[in-house]
């Protein structure tokens, strides 16, 4: 192994629930170089990052770091060699100081078990001057702006004398400013320190400009690994996308209606800055963005799970005066979330239970109660329509079920409703291809009635697939609208990740 | 989007924080101001001293609950923790009585050693219960109190114990100060400076605002939730005998319901019930101050009894109004 | 109702029912166990004192037990045990009503009407305060308790209110009308299970106590049905402190003191769990009865009254960790 390369990763392999989701990854990481990690959400750049840092164990391949055999069996492991894995959620505690928490593992003691304020502020502060990070040693997190916080979390991992730092997505919550501010750093780090940087990241502005090389995952495999100055975007664009649509998507006749939805001005913080959109009985339109673009912001407004700032919804000709679940429920939206387990169901209760649960007023008569023969008749209905796979509907507890049935049980409890719009937010994430399938006819099916369907999704080629138009995200606005037809996988990815046709 | 901040905005957010962190100095304030205008010896050094030797055992308690409150838990087992330390107390003073040893130095320091002894193993108890087998604390508190009762009722047949003997330590004092009122201070700085000054205290401060990432910095979360649960008991028993000394007997009521106002003396100093915020000094110590002023402004004023539960209640409930009021998590 | 599979295999349905419904053979196997080592155990005295006994906590342990399948506590039961008893003796004996026909009537209102009254506070503080419910309701226990004392104070000077008519004991199951007080403690216990088996609001209680957010965004009414389930707590006390007064012959403002723990450990032990989501009206039931047992032997055998402190804080400590254990999430796979 040529010796500047500081870490090298071989046929590196990983199932999850039986399915692969790294097919042998061969990569050599340059000392001191910055590199640049892309792919699509789902092409495996998390999964290879966390086997790296200790946090899931390889199910094949090799690690060597510095020439040595390099075997994490947890985030500790990786620490300690070497490895500073900046996530995406930091781990900082707003009610302590800045200096604390650079110093939370290790806070030097004097006399009496003392914490050495004085020092560990000096210190502290040598980073910040070092650094640019604006604030002082004795500021409490909680008084700390997000992008302050995440050049705190990296000043914990060079205390820890980091060799690699990975960046996770850093900049999806930062400012123009801030955002340059952790450029400076970045680069300060590998000029001077000749610490080792990957930089995961999905806009390609960015990438191109930090990183001396670039590596492009897809679907669990290494496209390519390149000099960033022998790449174009358009280039990488390709590599990230570039696949023959392989799956099936159900076809069939359908007639697209009026305009029965309008939303016009959403608005909520700087996750989504000004939606509006117009949908069709009949239709499916997609809803494609990266992580961050302001995709589950966007629809969990819509719903009323979280508040706008500002907008309006108008729906079947009428305005929406209060938007809660219960009024968007009441005027026939039905809405899948993003995280079935959290939100989407009750884990711990029988199927039976979980399917009804939208429509429980629907059956109730006399004095209040419950229907138990129309409860079981319409959950039966449900499990046989939707072939949902449990052999005890009465007791058997969702959380018993594969991904695809936990997710048809939340699909089918909506259906329950007869609902004349459906919002879905990721509906087959975590779900095998049979259910995958089984979920586009579904869906099919729903739009054939006359139902209205918003199908968001960072997954591309199931929305080229079903869906009769697309729209596309990015930082809280929708920048391009593609009906079938002008459909094209690197287009769509271009205004994804930087706003403008490639 | 920029929102612009009206002058008066801005002034009643200011204001708000004002409130919110000198709060209780102006309500005690306000309560010494009431009660002296209702009787004219309340206000008198004699009367300040019989306050802060009435607030000393409860204080040191409260001292112990801060730290499981900074953790984001809690411990209702405290009363009846005070009520079997001074009951065992009480046995090991009659079993040495017949032979004179009784009053001698040693067997004081037997004595309370038995008092921090027996609070530690309740507090352990707890601190096993919670952070090993990850018990809701209310409920894990709550069968360790009703153990330490039962415990402590078998021992002591129900009968009660003569502790007169207590008094020289729990009623004494050197220069008009009372020894426990030096016990109060010199464990309220030393906790201070613990949970201010030392890793130990930083990280219980980090649990109780994030245990999972206290877990991934490395910080050992049950270990020291352990240590916080027993660092309370400790305090409970030490508390619960001195108390003892103070009153000259330990019946079945002893410290009936004791627990919650050491828990109300630690929220009204500062201490949040959700964990991540905490104060010893002045905190808990303002706390038991204002709780026992309360408590004597109204003996003054010849106030029904029954009163003392209601304004107690009500305390309680303001302190924790104003503590909930940021809080951001589900109904429960 | 609330049967799940636990587990899979040909004796998991044996095993499930084990799981879900140990209490009942615990209670049935402490009951054998009582009628060979008790000494008159089943003598109908004795079993007369049994039934009236667990109707002392149990319409009182029913209305708790719907507060904990939402994951909270209700600390102020027996405040309104004492408030009711006070305020309803006073208005049956010494109000300027009493010993009218109205009396009666208006003092069982007047009971109850407190309950609500402080069910309503309660579900005020914890839904429009998000005060935790532990520390709301026991703000509320402190002050009721505090004012039930005060009151018997300005209007009697006794320790009790007493000369309420005796029409009224039958309430309580004096003289021959034993089964008054049984026959209203099962109706109330038959009502609420009717509530939480097979009322929407019923299906409410369980979905939110298991997971609010779910729910929410299923379209329910969170914040009502957390109002609605203190509100019945606060209800079903105030039933209970008729009952109370009735037995006790007197308005006691110290009646509840000691029954909080038998209150919690008899729902607790009976299966519901304290995270919420799961438990039941039944299971309390048999809860109860299995407390009841409890208190019942160690009166009989004549251990002293204190033993039993000990005994119930280790019942409790015991239900709870299994509690804890059936809920443990299976580990994220690597």
């Amino acid at each position: 192994m040529p010796s500047d390369t500081i870490l090298a990763l071989r046929q590196i392999a990983k199932s999850f629930f039986g399915a692969e989701v790294l097919h042998g990854i061969d990569l050599e990481v340059v000392r001191g170089e910055v590199l640049g990690l892309v792919g699509e959400n789902g092409a495996g750049k998390s999964t290879l990052m966390n086997i790296l840092g200790g946090v899931w164990l390889r199910d094949r391949g090799t690690m060597e770091l510095n020439g040595r055999p390099f075997e994490p069996a947890n985030p500790k492991d990786a620490q300690a060699a070497g490895i500073a894995f900046i996530h995406q959620e930091l781990s900082l505690f707003s009610n302590l100081t800045v200096a604390e928490n650079i110093f939370i593992d290790e806070l030097p003691t004097g006399p009496f078990w003392s914490v050495q304020y004085a020092s560990m502020r000096s210190r502290a502060q040598e980073y910040i001057d070092t650094f640019g990070v604006q604030t002082t040693p004795g500021t409490k997190i909680a008084s700390v702006p997000m992008g302050v916080r995440q050049t705190v979390e990296v000043t914990k991992a060079l205390i820890k004398k980091a060799q690699i730092i990975i960046f996770d997505e850093p900049t999806t919550s930062l400012s123009q400013k801030e955002k340059e501010n952790l450029f400076r750093i970045i680069d300060h780090l590998h000029r001077e320190g000749g610490i080792t940087v990957i930089y995961i990241s999905h806009i390609l502005e960015d990438v191109f400009s930090l990183c001396e090389r670039i590596a492009v995952l897809r679907d669990g495999a290494l496209v390519g690994v390149e000099q960033t100055a022998r790449l174009t975007k358009p280039q990488v664009i390709k590599m990230m996308v570039g696949r023959d649509l392989e799956q099936i998507y159900p076809h069939g006749e359908k007639k697209i209606g009026d305009v029965v939805y309008q939303a016009r001005g959403i608005a909520q913080g700087k996750a989504v800055q000004g939606v509006s959109m117009e949908l069709r009985s009949g239709e499916v339109v997609g809803l494609f963005g990266l992580m961050g673009a302001g995709r589950t912001e966007l629809v969990r407004c819509l719903f009323g799970v979280d508040k706008m700032d500002a907008g309006e919804v108008i729906f079947h000709g009428r305005k929406m005066k209060s938007i809660s679940p219960k009024s968007c429920i009441r005027n026939g939206i039905a809405f899948v979330t993003e995280d079935r387990r959290q939100e989407g169901l009750l884990m711990s209760k029988p199927v039976k239970d979980n399917l009804v649960t939208v429509i429980l007023d629907r059956l109730t008569q006399l004095l209040g109660m419950v229907s138990r023969s129309k409860e079981s008749q319409e959950s039966e209905k449900a499990i046989r329509e939707l072939n949902i796979k449990v052999y005890d509907k009465n007791r058997q507890e969702v959380k018993s079920l594969s991904g695809g049935n936990q997710q048809k049980v939340v699909i089918g409890k909506w259906i329950m409703r007869n609902p004349s719009m459906f919002i879905l937010d990721e509906p087959t994430r975590g779900v095998d291809v049979g259910a995958k399938h089984e979920i586009y006819v579904i869906i099919n099916d729903m739009a054939r009635h006359g139902a209205t369907v918003l199908f968001v999704s960072s997954e591309m080629e199931e929305l080229m697939g079903v869906c009769d138009r697309i729209m596309v995200i990015h930082r809280g606005k929708i920048v391009a609208n593609f009906t079938k037809g002008e459909y094209d996988q690197e287009r769509i990815m271009g205004f994804a990740l930087g706003g403008e046709g490639s | 989007m920029a929102v612009e901040t009206t002058l008066i905005q801005l002034n009643s957010r200011r204001l708000f924080s004002f409130l919110y962190r000198y709060g209780i100095y102006v309500v005690l304030g306000i309560m010494i101001i009431f009660f002296s205008t209702t009787n004219p010896n309340f206000l008198t050094l004699k009367n300040a001293m019989i306050i802060l030797q009435q607030a000393a055992p409860l204080g040191i308690a409260a001292i112990g609950m801060t730290f499981v409150l900074v953790v984001a838990g809690i411990d209702i087992s405290v009363g009846q923790n005070m009520y079997l330390s001074a009951i065992l107390v009480g046995i090991a003073m009659e079993a040495m009585k017949p032979s004179g040893f009784l009053g001698t130095f040693w067997s004081y320091a037997i004595i309370y050693s038995i008092a921090l002894l027996v609070g530690g193993a309740v507090g352990a108890l707890n601190g096993l219960v919670i952070s090993r087998f990850k018990f809701v604390p209310f409920i894990a508190s709550l069968a360790t109190m009703g153990i330490a009762r039962g415990v402590g009722l078998i021992s002591s047949n129900s009968k009660v114990y003569y502790v007169e003997k207590l008094s020289p330590i729990s009623n004494g004092g050197i220069g008009g100060i009372p020894f426990v009122v030096i016990i109060l201070i010199v464990l309220a700085i030393l906790f201070q400076y613990v949970l201010r000054r030392t890793p130990f205290g930083r990280h219980l401060m980090a649990i109780g605002n994030d245990p999972i990432a206290a877990q991934k910095v490395g910080i050992n979360v049950a270990g020291l939730i352990f240590f916080a649960y027993l660092i309370c008991g400790v305090l409970a028993g030490l508390a619960g005998t001195l108390s003892a000394g103070q009153v000259g007997n330990v019946a079945v009521f002893f410290a009936d319901g004791n627990e919650f106002l050491v828990i109300s003396a630690a929220v009204l100093g500062g201490t949040s019930l959700f964990g991540g915020k905490g104060s010893v000094l002045p905190g808990a110590l303002i706390g038991i101050i204002l709780v026992t002023t309360i408590v004597n402004g109204m003996t003054m004023m010849n106030a029904s009894p029954y009163a003392y539960k209601i304004v107690r209640g009500g305390i309680i409930f303001v302190a924790v109004m104003v503590d909930s009021l940021n809080y951001k998590g589900e109904l429960r | 109702m609330e049967t799940t599979m636990t587990r899979s295999g040909s004796f998991g349905w044996i095993r499930g029912f084990a799981l879900n419904n140990s209490i009942l053979l615990l209670l049935v196997v402490m009951f054998a166990a009582s009628a060979l080592f008790v000494p008159n155990f089943l003598s109908p005295f004795n079993m007369k004192n049994l039934l009236l006994q667990s109707v002392d906590i149990m319409i009182i342990s029913v209305g708790v037990t719907f507060v904990l399948l939402n994951g909270g506590i209700d600390f102020s039961c027996v405040a309104v045990l004492a408030l009711g008893s006070v305020f309803g003796a006073y208005i049956m004996a010494k109000s300027p009503i009493a010993h009218t026909p109205y009396a009666i009537p208006a003092g069982i209102l007047a009971m109850v009407s407190i309950g609500l009254l402080v069910g309503a506070v309660n579900g005020f503080s914890v839904v429009i305060l998000k005060m935790p419910s532990f520390i709301a309701t026991l703000a509320t226990m402190m002050v009721g308790s505090g004012v039930a004392v005060w009151f018997t104070s300005i209007v009697s000077d006794k320790a009790s209110i007493i000369g309420i008519p005796e029409r009224f004991f039958a309430l309580g199951g004096t003289r021959g009308h034993t089964l008054v007080p049984i026959i209203i403690a099962l109706a109330l216990v038959l009502l609420a299970h009717w509530l939480l088996s097979a009322t929407l609001f019923g299906r409410r209680v369980f979905a939110i106590g298991t997971n609010p957010k779910a729910s929410f965004i299923s379209g329910m009414p969170v914040k009502r049905t957390v109002f609605l389930l203190l509100l019945v707590s606060g209800l079903c006390a105030g039933v209970q402190s008729v009952i109370a007064t009735a037995r006790n012959q007197a308005g006691i403002p110290s009646l509840g003191d000691r029954v909080f723990i038998d209150i919690v450990a008899a729902i607790i032990i009976g299966g519901t769990s304290v995270f919420g989501g799961s438990g039941g009206v039944i299971k309390t039931v048999y809860g109860v009865l299995f407390i009841s047992l409890l208190n019942n032997d160690v009166n009989m055998l004549g251990i002293e009254w204190y033993v039993i402190s000990l005994i119930k804080g280790l019942l409790v400590l015991i239900a709870a960790f299994i509690d804890v254990f059936s809920k443990r999430v299976d580990l994220i796979r690597r």
